[in-house]
């Protein structure tokens, strides 16, 4: 599903140029639950961000399904992100001014789907993630598990083949971030591929993948064996 | 000492910030200070005359068969028999304009002067103003004397010295025997040359005679301001006295009313009188003025509130160091209290080089400066403005800021506090919004009332008209060869003599006017004379009878009149034609014209369009001096006018050549509207620029804290039209509704205007709906283009922190 070969990104800050990717390559198949760790600053961000299509890179080659993206335009990209892949962040980025289930079913809103689908669908995410009895809240109103889950409904509605998580339980306590992890699993075993940045190897126990970073290059890549 | 330092050090810090800040707050206070000027000077006038408080001009009304006129001039008698009959008048001086250009020569210079008037012999007694040179007492006593202003003087006589020096007009030569100092603009009775008169006085019976016929201004001048209303108590005696017997006879009734000087420049809806002003437009300004500086404090406070948050982290770092909230408080009022008086220095700078460089002083007929010596006003007013601006325009960031909580720092924004925040911001947005589209709207209904007024028709044809002086009767008698001859040219298609010009002032008089039933009424009628081809030459248009013939008089009784459609209504006459009319009355009362209906002419506008048709009965006379009235050819009017004047000096050689053209006098009707609708137009640029800036700031403020929001939507795939409208959608209420509210308050503002014309432009809701649309898509552009300026940034960049 993704191919990333010999990909390459700096930063440039007036004279001084860091190199946040390394000559890195990397496949992930349908289906797979990759998760991506290292120390702050290793680049896993920034590569979650170049697979999400929300960063370019210098050089290099990124197949997204088959599909070269480095010479889309920003429209074509945004299509492409639109019908493929859901994000989750750790600091879940719903928007405080819509209630849960507005937050879900914005994403349906920019795929032009209709009144009645949105409603099927929402209602779809939300039995999944569990939270159709708080979908009228609004998000100050919900824990952070809660809104946790409702970004992730809101990264599921719109049934995209990929989902990619930074650091999903990364505001949470242990027992609402085992919750998540659980769900993502679920997602996963749904057919969802999932890649998802975390610090914590509680977490990546829940993927088939590891894969460490160190300076912007893969310094090790493990399968996890599980019982 | 140490908040000053560290105010100022992040005021340079944040440049930008403070540089649109201080030059926002700069145009609104400029702007006040520019119509405080101007209302200063208005509501000033003539104060500058010493005894402005005891020196009252007489105006009078005439109320004859319950038709009231109003007139600023009085007869030549009043003056003296007033002051003979009630010995509590200090004294009494006359003055008459003379409004027309007329020709000085000096040894050094001729040139025309048309602000001409002739005065009494005491006029610098009782308007006791400062000779620069000759002495007050004497200088009218002896004829042909003259007393000028000093740029009259400098004008005609260089450096020399004018004092007994002679100038010359075409009929007499005057000494000059006074210099005044130039009348400051807010005068109301201003000339730049008195020549003595009145210098014989008549005796008591010509004195009452003249009370009826009024064309001097007579001041009083009197002790104090009780002796003034004696004399409005007691003139019914006076009127007993003297003016009853004829009053009896006419069916008439007079009554004077008294205007202190300072107070005649507001004393409206009287005839004959100077130009005045008008106090309802005086508080409009007033009103826009305040209201530009209210829009700038508005946006004063908006950005520094806006900034505020931004610094909300720095405040509570403070707080966390034991910085108490009051300390925190001084620190951001020292701070808008600096902007603001740089704000008040660069105003100042604005003024000064805006009252230099613009035309406004000669488009409002002014001479407004910042003279700080003259109007010590000008000092500690602006700088008590300035402190209030900045310590109201503290205060709220200052007490908005104070209760920032001390875990601030380490926190989420609190979102609540400055959702709060948010809506009042809002709400002044919305306040500057309605201003701005009342203001336009207002400034578009003004400017299409002026269009109306120059484009109007007027039921003659203004355009190519040519107006030539005929100021004597030598010249008057060389008229018929000059028409003679100019009949031959291609490019003057008519002639002919009036003794006024429309628009500028028609004569009123006193008629009898015989009714349907055969019976005679008494009535005040307006009334011209006019040569033979005078309807032809101002193509208006005769609807029944016949134009004026050379064969004059009507079996040697009848006089031939024409009379306008506006008489026929009144006199509800079925048969005009035919109908007689009488004037001339005697003491008794006995008319000694008479005069016969030949035709009736379609209305047309023989006054401005400030008022309404009047009747009008026109007499034909070729017999008098007056204007000569040219129509010329349209396209060529550069050669008609160089022919009619080679022409004139062949046959009056020794006469000057006075002309205008009439369509460019009937404009000067309109000045006072034009003067209010250019000051009006130049308030709304700035309105609309002020009111831009606070929507900008207050976009770029929206779109900012919006930035998370961009990132999310955008990542989730919204583009940008739908990511612009999500943020105009912030704001579209709160414009929609201040444009809803903004509409009937310029309808109820413009219809205030209007009444002051009796013809008016129709109003069209068109106007206010596309003013409406404009201001909203406008705003939308703003919006836009900060909106899209947040678009640039990454998400990647926004999307990680709060």
């Amino acid at each position: 599903m993704i191919r990333l070969h010999h990909i390459i990104k700096y930063y440039r800050n007036q004279s001084i140029e860091t190199c946040a990717v390394n000559e890195l390559s990397l496949s992930v198949k349908q289906g797979e639950f990759v998760s991506v760790m290292g120390p702050s600053g290793c680049g896993k961000t920034t590569l979650l961000n170049i697979i999400g299509l929300l960063d370019n890179f210098d050089s290099g080659l990124y197949l997204f399904k088959g599909r070269e993206v480095k010479n889309l335009t920003e429209k074509q990209k945004v299509r492409l992100r639109k019908q493929n892949i859901g994000f989750v962040f750790q600091n879940f980025n719903l928007l405080e001014d819509l209630t849960v289930y507005e937050n879900i079913e914005l994403p349906l809103t920019y795929l032009g789907f209709t009144s009645k689908q949105r409603r099927e669908k929402v209602e779809q995410a939300l039995n999944k993630v569990s939270l159709t009895s708080r979908k009228q809240y609004y998000p100050s109103q919900l824990s952070g598990g809660q809104q946790q889950k409702a970004a992730i409904a809101r990264a599921i509605v719109a049934n995209p083949s990929l989902i990619l998580a930074d650091e999903p339980t990364g505001n949470l306590d242990s027992y609402q971030g085992n919750a998540i992890m659980e769900l993502l699993s679920h997602l996963n075993e749904a057919g969802t591929t999932v890649v998802m940045v975390t610090h914590s190897m509680n977490d990546a126990a829940y993927s088939q993948k590891v894969i460490r970073l160190m300076d912007g290059r893969i310094v090790s890549e493990k399968n996890v064996l599980h019982a | 000492m140490l908040e000053l330092k560290v105010a100022l050090r992040n005021l340079w810090r944040n440049k930008m910030y403070s540089l649109s800040n201080i030059v926002g707050l700069a145009t609104g206070m400029g702007v006040y200070f520019v119509v405080l000027l101007y209302v200063y000077n208005e509501r000033t006038y003539d104060c500058h005359i010493p005894s402005h408080k005891q020196i009252y001009r007489v105006q009078g009304q005439f109320d004859i068969n319950g038709q009231k006129d109003q007139f600023a001039s009085t007869g030549i008698g009043l003056g003296p028999l007033l002051k003979k009959e009630f010995s509590y008048i200090n004294n009494y001086t006359r003055l008459r304009h003379i409004d027309e250009n007329i020709l000085f020569k000096s040894s050094y210079t001729k040139q025309y002067e048309g602000a001409v008037a002739v005065a009494d012999s005491n006029f610098f007694q009782v308007f006791d103003i400062g000779l620069i040179a000759g002495d007050p007492g004497s200088c009218l006593s002896k004829p042909q004397s003259m007393v000028i202003t000093e740029s009259f003087a400098k004008k005609f006589f260089g450096d020399s010295k004018p004092l007994g020096q002679h100038i010359s007009t075409n009929n007499y030569e005057y000494t000059v025997t006074g210099i005044i100092p130039d009348w400051p603009s807010n005068t109301h009775h201003k000339f730049s040359v008195l020549i003595s008169a009145f210098l014989d006085p008549l005796n008591d019976t010509n004195y009452i005679k003249s009370l009826w016929k009024v064309y001097v201004h007579t001041f009083l001048k009197f002790d104090d301001q009780e002796s003034a209303d004696k004399l409005m108590m007691e003139f019914p005696v006076f009127y007993d006295r003297y003016m009853s017997d004829l009053g009896g006879h006419l069916g008439g009734n007079y009554q004077i009313q008294l205007a202190r000087l300072d107070k005649i420049h507001f004393t409206e809806n009287y005839d004959y009188d100077r130009p005045t002003g008008n106090r309802a437009s005086l508080y409009i300004f007033s009103t826009i003025g305040m209201v530009i500086l209210l829009l700038a404090l508005i946006n004063y406070v908006n950005m520094s509130t806006a900034r505020g948050i931004k610094r909300a982290r720095e405040i509570s770092m403070r707080k966390v160091l034991g910085s108490p909230g009051n300390d925190i408080m001084s620190l951001i009022i020292t701070e808008s209290v600096v902007l603001s008086l740089l704000a008040l220095f660069l105003a100042f700078v604005i003024v000064e080089v805006f009252l230099e460089l613009s035309p406004l002083n000669s488009i409002v007929n002014k001479d407004l400066s910042l003279d700080f010596i003259a109007f010590p006003f000008l000092w500690w007013l602006p700088l008590l403005l300035a402190l209030l601006v900045g310590i109201i325009g503290g205060l709220y960031p200052a007490f908005s800021l104070r209760r920032v909580p001390t875990l601030f720092a380490f926190n989420r924004i609190d979102r609540e506090n400055s959702k709060t925040g948010i809506k009042v911001r809002k709400a002044l947005v919305g306040f500057q919004c309605m201003i701005s589209v009342a203001v336009v709207i207002a400034a578009v209904f003004m400017y299409r009332q002026m269009e109306y007024v120059n484009n109007k028709d007027l039921g003659f044809n203004r355009e190519d008209i040519l107006l030539v002086s005929v100021p004597d009767s030598i010249t008057l008698k060389r008229i018929p060869e000059l028409r003679e001859k100019l009949a031959q040219s291609e490019n003057v298609l008519a002639s002919a003599m009036a003794n006024s010009v429309l628009g500028n002032s028609t004569n009123k008089s006193l008629f009898d006017i015989q009714k349907e039933n055969g019976r005679f009424e008494r009535k005040v009628v307006d009334f011209m004379n006019v040569g033979k081809d005078y309807l032809r030459t101002m193509e208006i248009e005769m609807v029944e009878g016949m134009p004026f013939s050379s064969s004059g008089m009507l079996g040697n009784i009848y006089e031939p009149v024409i009379v306008n459609e506006m008489l026929v209504k009144e006199m509800k006459w079925d048969a005009p034609i035919g109908k007689k009319i009488s004037w001339g009355f005697d003491r008794e009362g006995v008319a000694n014209y008479r005069g016969e209906v030949i035709g009736i002419v379609r209305n047309f506008n023989s006054h401005s369009l400030h008022e309404n048709y009047e009747p009008m009965i026109i007499f034909y006379d070729e017999h008098f001096e007056g204007i000569l009235h040219l129509r010329l050819k349209s396209n060529r009017l550069i050669e008609a006018l160089n022919e009619v004047e080679s022409s004139w000096v062949v046959v009056n050689p020794g006469s000057p050549f006075q002309f205008s053209f009439l369509n460019k006098d009937l404009k000067k009707l309109y000045e006072e509207e034009q003067k209010q609708s250019r000051l009006t137009l130049f308030l709304t640029y700035l309105t609309i620029f002020v009111s831009l800036l606070g929507v900008a700031g207050m976009a770029s403020f929206t779109s900012g804290l919006r930035t998370k929001d961009i990132g999310v939507r955008k990542v989730l795939g919204a583009n940008p039209l739908q990511l612009v409208n999500l943020v105009f959608s912030d704001m579209f209420m709160i414009v929609l509704l201040s444009v809803i509210i903004a509409l009937p308050l310029s309808y109820l503002f413009i219809k205030t205007w209007l009444t002051n014309f009796a013809f008016i432009a129709a109003i069209n809701s068109r106007v206010f709906w596309i003013s409406a649309i404009i201001a909203i898509l406008l705003i939308y552009l703003i919006v836009g283009y900060y909106t899209l300026k947040v678009l640039r940034t990454k998400p990647v960049e926004t999307l990680k922190y709060d």
